[in-house]
């Protein structure tokens, strides 16, 4: 009970600061939203009439007090640059994230979870020295270097995929597939080395424990084992770099959507931060600080659900 | 163990089942004459609503769906548009236009006089509501006396007043034009995903059977990244795009290349207020100093037209061409204003470069070599698009600058920007000579009379060393190899009717 | 009950584990010994002297570098999965720690069951429960642990569940690797006291591994001394606790015995031991001997019978008896 009260509370604290941090932020930084939508062309009169929709003469606490007003009602108010309501644009944005993140977890956990258990059952210097350099460079490698090499190889010389455009998956999920599988895979790299790190010295070390022996000696073979009692004990400090990589991979969004042409959040964020779009911006950091939220009661329940033994209070 | 394999499997096969479809798809594509014309705008548009966007880039597009009473041909000349014809009485003052019949709006309303003077009596505030546009103050008075005829009395006579008149004519009382623009241009609107693409269809029921397009759907896709752009060529996911050209050097052998100047004048500006720019001797001898064609070889492979005045030759009759080679590089005379100017052994100066112009970037690491020729130290600061809007443009906090200023029809939009009442005048160039000068051409009649004097103005600034004019960095296009029918026009407008494909 | 037919018998098993900078680690050192059906053999030796090892080669747990361990009662065949699984089936072990030696993410009856279900015995879900009820019943834990965790048992208890998993598929031969010592004292004799009980009842062999001299000596009927991966002294249970000669199991005998008022000496047992990647040059406790002579320094001796069934491995003894 306490807890999730603390958590609750502990939530609309942050998520105020948050918006209050950017509030100030955007009065400090330089930058006119209607200079730069309209750009250097444009009419003096029509700035002025972007500026009135944007109330930017008001004063700055009269207009914050008035953005938590309408926000507390769900209403995150109209996009400067997209003149629509800010809530429609991120749902439509994350939707094309949220899809790229899954993939690419699902890409992670596809390439991570075999070649991790592989390493740890074969651990021998032969089979780690060149995986550590091939994932030493899958960390290095920027994901978006990757992507630019995939395009290439995959969408230039052999015209597999597309390189451009995004379908939802509504419309085709086959052509979502394939329009999300290169940006997933060039981001599932680096996650993947990761989650094979500590995989494998995860599953190595759970070994060592004297029950494996016991399931041994019960006349398991070794793969059952691995199965039946290694892999469930050695996925639980794995769970915990999940967090890390959805970070991580949201993180990657941002680059990997622009070299893609998606159109996701960080494709958002980048314009929004360049046109100076204080709603937008305010949009989406309550909505990422919320998918941080839900990333951590995620993590905690697949806690809850690999490790019986621990239970959502 | 098993159970991972097989879902291992599972992905394997539907990865290729993907693979194989995707191989499938684009083979009818490429037999067949497309139907579709795929490219890539470099910004999200400002507006789809023609009042509230003033970015060329979405005017390049939009100006396929919209029209105005004039259009304007490749060489900037006015042409018929939604107006048959126009008479202009010779006091100057009266401009009586001869409407077409028979055209249709994109929602099915037939176009006549009422959806004109709606347009212009919202252009000039008239309708009671603040004025859309400052550029149609000039109007005193429109009417029509007819549903095909409309005629418009100015306060005083315009020459450049006619060019104004290819703004978009809009439905009467059509309010929606953000979300679902309505024209009467060749193409129509079908869909704008913002961050994605735009989608135009051929107007079906367009009225000029020379311009009904070839080509049935538009898809633009919104683009910014150059590799991103060049893979979508590569990979046939786009027909043709604009390009650097260093990409279009490695494109060439595949690609139709159109080249071609676009009326935009790269601009080294000086600030004229700034206490060491403030003595014009400073800011002649910087002229002397740099070497424009290692900016045109090094950052523009070439593709550039040299300046030496604030007009692009694109820019035609008006276009001062007696300023070719007015500053041929030359530091003993560079040195020798410097030392009349008292810094003889030159000074610090910070040059301030919008960071996602990257060929801006370039070309002021090559001015900051060449200035230290005459002892200048040149800084290069780089600064976000927002924040040089901010500072720079509105605010002429700076030193200097590098910037692409792009041309209009009316020599008066952009000579106008010296004018000491500019509010974005960010050169804070002032010259009473200048300023009389731009009123009294304004009103001039005689076209002769009228390009002299902005001739004389471009020979002022340039005299006056207002700023460093560096060059019209041409627009490169790259087309697939049977696209053809590319035109370029003197202001941004990327014609999509022109286009077809070969068979 | 007791006989004298060997049941499972090691022959010059030497165990190297990989160690640091290539320096192998000599756990189990060229040692022969053999078990007799039903008897308990005790092995004591102080901590890292390969105990554990020697067990775990014992039910094959760990492959041996060299040497073999031979069983007596069944077809022994390497690589043969159902052969494999039938050796596993007649030879258990139970760890020292009852908190690291069951699998804390699965519920007792779960892990009671998962042998019989390994070796397909029991014909159907409710045979196999009332299989795992009846064995929990003999170690002393009613049918509420089934749905237990592990974790909500104190250590005696799991201790207990160690010993039902190990005897659920009734096998022959069990290993008891330390099985009380991580336990407290006063449950360490309940548990003792059981395992002799289910060796009673069902004919079991234990080698009982203790580095407390005191507990082996109290349970079995035959001792092994074991030093620095070697036997160094192997007898009866009487000739060891009255007549031991080896000076290192005096010394042992003398620590715990004097456990109690600890003001004596350790006298017996100073200095380091030496590491096993390191041994030393003739015989292995040359270094800690308070008889130290010239030829323990140069020469290893031998296992030598001193008197019937009573082995030692001493230049001391061999030279009193040649
Ligand atoms: N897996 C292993 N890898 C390397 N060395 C080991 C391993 N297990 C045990 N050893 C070493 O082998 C020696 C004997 O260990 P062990 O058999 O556990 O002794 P005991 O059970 O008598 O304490 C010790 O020195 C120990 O460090
Ligand atoms: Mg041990």
């Amino acid at each position: 009970m306490g807890y999730y009260v603390r958590k609750i509370l502990g939530f609309i604290v942050t998520l105020f600061l948050v918006s209050v941090i950017t509030f100030l932020v955007f009065q400090i930084l330089p930058g006119d939203p209607a200079l730069v939508i309209l750009g250097v062309d444009a009419d003096p009169v029509q700035i002025e009439a972007l500026q009135r929709t944007m109330h930017v003469d008001e004063p700055v606490v009269e207009r914050y007090v008035s953005w938590v007003g309408s926000a507390l009602h769900g209403n995150l108010g109209i996009s400067f640059r997209y003149q629509k309501p800010v809530s429609g644009i991120i749902a439509d944005c994350f939707s094309v994230t949220a899809l790229l993140a899954l993939f690419t977890l699902v890409l992670t956990i596809l390439i991570g979870l075999p070649i991790g258990i592989w390493l740890a059952k074969h651990d021998k210097a032969k089979y780690i020295v060149p995986f550590s350099l091939v994932s030493q460079l899958g960390v290095s490698i920027p994901s978006f270097c990757m992507g630019i090499l995939l395009i290439s190889i995959f969408t230039v010389k052999l015209r597999w995929f597309p390189s451009l455009g995004f379908t939802p998956w509504s419309q085709n999920p086959l052509a979502c597939i394939k329009g999300l599988f290169l940006p997933s895979f060039s981001l599932s790299l680096g996650t993947s080395a990761v989650l094979i790190r500590y995989l494998r010295v995860s599953i190595i070390s759970e070994q060592k424990l004297d029950y494996v022996r016991t399931a041994r000696s019960k006349g398991l073979d070794e793969n059952t084992v691995l199965q039946r009692h290694v892999l469930r004990n050695s996925l639980i400090p794995v769970i915990t770099i999940f967090g890390m990589l959805v970070a991580d991979v949201l993180g990657g969004s941002i680059i990997i959507e622009n070299v893609f042409s998606l159109p996701g959040i960080g494709k958002l964020i980048a314009t929004s931060i360049a046109t100076r779009d204080l709603p937008l911006i305010q949009g989406l950091v309550m909505y990422l600080a919320c998918i941080v939220v839900v990333c951590n009661a995620s993590v905690d329940l697949l806690y809850s659900l690999i490790d019986p033994r621990i239970r959502l209070l | 163990m098993k159970k991972l394999s097989i879902v291992v499997c599972l992905f394997a096969l539907a990865i290729s089942s993907i693979t194989a479809t995707g191989v499938k798809e684009v083979k009818p594509n490429e037999a067949m004459v497309p139907s579709v014309v795929r490219t890539n705008i470099g910004s999200e548009p400002d507006s789809l609503d023609p009042w509230k966007s003033a970015a060329t880039d979405t005017e390049a597009i939009f100006h396929n769906v919209f029209e105005g009473l004039m259009l304007y041909d490749t060489n900037g000349k006015m042409i018929p548009g939604l107006a048959e014809s126009v008479v202009i009485a010779p006091d100057g003052l009266t401009y009586t236009f001869k409407l077409r019949k028979n055209v249709l709006f994109h929602n099915g309303k037939p176009f006549d006089s009422a959806d004109v003077v709606y347009t212009y009596n919202n252009l000039t505030g008239m309708s009671g509501e603040k004025a859309v546009s400052s550029k149609f103050s000039l109007i005193k008075n429109i009417n029509a006396p007819d549903a095909y005829t409309f005629v418009i009395t100015l306060v005083e006579p315009s020459a450049g007043f006619l060019s104004l008149t290819s703004i978009p004519i809009v439905p009467e009382g059509y309010t929606n034009q953000a979300e679902h623009p309505v024209g009467t241009g060749p193409y129509r609107f079908v869909e704008y995903t913002p961050g994605q693409r735009i989608v135009l269809e051929r107007n079906e029921a367009y009225y000029d059977a020379n311009r009904m397009p070839k080509i049935k759907r538009a898809e633009i896709y919104i683009m910014t990244d150059e590799a991103a752009i060049v893979s979508g060529l590569q990979s046939g996911q786009l027909d043709f795009a604009s390009i650097t050209a260093e990409d279009a050097k490695q494109l060439s052998s595949d690609y139709t290349i159109y080249n071609a100047p676009q009326n935009m004048v790269q601009i080294f500006a000086l600030n004229n207020e700034d206490p060491i720019f403030s003595d014009v001797r400073v800011r002649q001898a910087v002229n002397y100093a740099l070497n424009k064609q290692d900016v045109i070889d090094g950052v523009f492979g070439g593709y550039a037209t040299k300046l030496d005045s604030n007009f692009s030759p694109v820019m035609g009759m008006y276009y001062n061409d007696t300023l070719s080679g007015y500053y041929e590089q030359n530091l003993a005379k560079a040195k020798q204003l410097l030392l009349e100017a008292g810094y003889p052994n030159g000074f610090k100066m910070t040059i301030t470069v919008p960071s996602n112009y990257q060929a801006h970037i370039d070309t002021a690491q090559i001015f900051a070599q060449q200035l230290a020729a005459i002892g200048i130290k040149a800084t290069i600061q780089p600064i976000e698009w927002a924040t040089w809007l901010d500072q720079v443009y509105t605010k002429a906090q700076y030193q200097s600058t590098i910037i692409g200023l792009t041309g209009k029809l009316d020599p008066d939009s952009v000579l106008g920007r010296y004018t000491t009442t500019y509010p974005m005048n960010f050169f804070k160039f002032s010259n009473a000579r200048y300023d009389a000068l731009i009123t009294k051409a304004k009103v001039e009649t005689n076209d002769a009379a009228r390009i002299s004097m902005y001739k004389e103005c471009q020979k002022i600034l340039t005299e006056n060393a207002a700023a460093v004019y560096v060059c019209d960095p041409n627009l490169t296009v790259a087309a697939r190899k049977d696209l053809k029918g590319y035109v370029f026009y003197p202001v941004g407008f990327m014609d999509l009717s022109t286009l077809y494909f070969e068979e | 009950m007791r006989q004298h037919d060997i049941l499972v018998e090691c022959s010059q098993l030497v165990k190297e584990y990989k160690g640091t900078r290539n320096k192998p680690v000599r756990a189990v050192h060229d040692l022969s010994f053999s078990i007799r059906q039903g008897e308990t053999f005790g092995l004591v030796g102080e901590s890292g002297c390969g105990k554990s090892t020697l067990g775990q080669l014992m039910v094959r747990l760990l492959e041996p570098t060299s040497g073999t361990v031979r069983y007596t009662n069944f077809q022994d065949g390497r690589g043969n999965r159902k052969q494999e699984k039938a050796m596993r089936k007649e030879n258990q072990i139970i760890f020292q720690d009852p908190y690291s030696s069951i699998n804390p993410r699965k519920r007792i009856g779960w892990l009671v069951e998962e042998p019989l279900i390994i070796h397909g015995i029991g014909k159907d879900a409710q045979e196999r429960k009332a299989m795992v009820c009846s064995i929990l019943k003999e170690v002393g834990l009613d049918d509420s642990y089934l749905d237990r965790w592990p974790r909500e048992l104190s250590g005696g208890q799991r201790q207990r569940v160690a010993i039902a998993i190990a005897l659920i598929l009734n096998p022959s031969f069990v290993v008891c690797d330390e099985v009380v010592s991580a336990l407290d004292v006063s449950v360490q004799a309940q548990v003792l006291n059981l395992l002799q009980e289910l060796q009673e009842k069902f004919g079991l062999t234990y080698l009982f591994i203790s580095h407390n001299l005191q507990v082996v000596s109290y349970l079995s009927d035959r001792i092994g001394v074991m030093y620095l991966g070697g036997l160094v002294e192997m007898g009866d249970t009487e000739q060891i606790y009255h007549h031991c000669l080896h000076p290192y199991t005096k010394a042992l005998f003398s620590a715990s015995v004097d456990a109690f008022d600890s003001v004596k000496e350790d006298l017996l047992l100073s200095g380091d031991i030496p590491s096993p990647s390191r041994s030393p040059s003739g015989c292995p406790f040359h270094t800690r001997c308070i008889s130290c002579m010239k030829r323990c320094i140069e020469e290893n001796p031998s296992m030598v019978e001193v008197s019937p069934g009573h082995f030692c491995a001493c230049h001391l003894i061999q030279g009193m008896n040649t």
